[in-house]
């Protein structure tokens, strides 16, 4: 097909125009929750058997590369450090970092990447279904346990990542679900729910370490419970 | 096969058909490149950026007469390229997914090529526009994954050659205690980003000197990398050895100033690579039938 030089020139510009054009339809509308809460007014300082202690340990850091003050952006529009304390005497430490909207390029950050960059060394992962809440439909939530070292400090991660609706920490599938929500026009908020403890005890062997993973995820689901909705909301969805 | 590959068009029509296609590239990228430099372009391992850009339009220039010559049927896989291009560009942007966004340009400028310009001139355009690759921001979390055993690997190199030399240095994960003096290897001094530029740098070396026999230009361009990490490491250790001699004041003076030092030491080093390999090709072949160099 035969077609003049400044002809097919008009067409490559048309077809740019269009695309200039689609890029502006599709792009995504902000979605937030009816109102965020607060977290640190709102996220419940005694519950339980728990309440907060003023923070004495140092928590593994939620931003990324800031040893030159140079840090990633800093995805989250909220962040809270807390330390609890239990009636007998157990500490954990509560992080919990939101942000109203997840793109494909500011996402929340993984703690198995956040901890290796601080020099953490992994030892043990895994992902095990928690039950945080009785309401049937986020009953089961995807939990990772990390067991992590730093020069002689053992400590036991739990945590989640929602995204939207969605719950995982793997970024290709984070990812897919960011992209199915903006070509339905949406843009999801996140969240980094991460309890984790230190323990002195350095035999790691089975029952201890999986009695104080249990604490935490227990204290999670104490935690949920005790919340507003409005934080609910933001926790799990 | 058609005698003649590029239409005899007239000037106008020439230019005219760029101007235009130069309109639609404008619109789509310029509104790219504002965000790049408002974010990316800022931060250490973007810096690159406005030079890639630089390099890229003057290669482009080099092949102009070439991206003139116009042909005069049409291209399916241009067209196919184009077209998947800006999908990726109207879905990048939308997703507020750089990659995509700023990757888009390869195959849309490709695919424009292919439609306007002869049937050679797509060959020479590869390279000018691949070399854009060196823009794309690289996603945080690789970007964290690299870093981090990068920091690892010239801590421990450093800190090895000194001690075989006699120093007294110490190492505790990326911190080097030489003397009275502590250092920190922090993200900037990882190398990655000069290993970035470097590349782009030696890539482009290769492709200008243009070098006939292929295994030196392979030879080259695997040797890319591991000179600029080499020139990395000399760098740290010219920084350790100037604290511990001149105190960490002159330290920090060099830190800050001798940033150039490493570009200058990998092209130095490339340069010398080169020379040593066009004199090898030459021994080899006993003088004989000798490499031929194309003027550059």
């Amino acid at each position: 097909m035969r077609l003049q030089p400044l002809a097919r020139a008009g067409v490559i510009l048309a077809l740019m125009v269009l695309a200039f054009a689609a890029s502006r339809l599709l792009t995504p509308r902000v979605q937030v929750p009816q109102s965020p809460a607060e977290l640190a007014l709102a996220v419940p300082k005694q519950f339980g058997d728990w309440h907060e202690v003023p923070s004495l340990l140092v928590q593994a850091s939620l931003a990324v590369n800031t040893d030159d003050g140079t840090s990633n952006a800093q995805p989250y529009d909220q962040v809270l450090l807390r330390t609890y304390q239990d009636n007998a005497g157990h500490l954990v430490m509560l992080a919990l970092a939101y942000s109203t909207r997840q793109s494909q390029d500011v996402r929340v950050h993984k703690p198995d990447v956040c901890y290796s960059a601080q020099g953490y060394v992994i030892k043990a992962s895994e992902r095990l279904a928690v039950s945080i809440t009785t309401h049937r439909a986020l009953n089961a939530v995807p939990v990772t346990r990390l067991l992590t070292e730093k020069s002689g400090r053992t400590e036991l991660v739990s945590y989640w990542i929602r995204t939207g609706n969605f719950y995982s920490s793997s970024g290709p599938a984070v990812r897919w679900h960011l992209f199915k929500e903006a070509l339905k026009g949406r843009v999801p908020d996140g969240i980094l729910v991460r309890a984790s403890q230190l323990v002195t005890d350095t035999s790691l062997q089975g029952a201890h370490v999986d009695d104080a993973f249990k604490r935490q995820e227990h204290f999670l689901a104490a935690l949920y419970q005790a919340s507003p909705d409005t934080v609910k909301q933001m926790l799990l969805r | 096969m058609n005698t003649a590959e590029a239409t005899a068009s007239s000037p106008a029509q020439k230019f005219g058909a760029w101007a235009v296609v130069l309109c639609g590239l404008l619109l789509l990228y310029v509104p790219v490149y504002l965000g790049l430099a408002q974010s990316y372009w800022q931060t250490d391992h973007g810096a690159h950026g406005p030079i890639i850009l630089a390099v890229t339009l003057w290669l482009l220039s080099r092949v102009k007469d070439d991206l003139l010559q116009l042909r005069p049927d049409f291209s399916v896989a241009g067209l196919t390229l184009l077209l998947a291009g800006l999908a990726c560009y109207a879905i990048g942007r939308a997703q507020s997914f750089p990659q995509m966004e700023v990757g888009s340009q390869i195959p849309v400028l490709l695919g424009c090529v292919l439609l306007l310009a002869q049937r050679s001139a797509f060959a020479k355009t590869l390279f000018p526009v691949l070399f854009l690759l060196f823009l794309v921001p690289v996603p945080t979390t690789v970007l964290d994954s690299i870093l981090v055993p990068l920091k690892g690997l010239v801590s421990w190199t450093v800190e090895e050659i000194l001690f075989r030399a006699g120093y007294p240095i110490a190492r505790s994960g990326v911190m080097l205690a030489i003397g009275p003096y502590q250092l920190l290897i922090a993200d900037a001094c990882s190398g990655l980003n000069s290993m970035v530029a470097l590349s782009g740098i030696g890539l482009l070396y290769v492709y200008i000197a243009g070098h006939t026999s292929r295994w030196i230009n392979i030879v080259l361009v695997l040797a890319v990398l591991p000179v600029a990490f080499l020139a990395n490491i000399l760098r740290v250790m010219m920084l350790v050895l100037v604290t511990y001699y001149f105190g960490s004041g002159a330290g920090q003076n060099f830190h800050d100033h001798a940033g150039y030092i490493e570009i200058v030491i990998a092209f130095g080093g490339f340069f010398l690579l080169d020379m040593l390999l066009v004199w090898l090709a030459k021994f080899l072949s006993g003088n004989k039938a000798a490499v031929k160099e194309p003027a550059p």
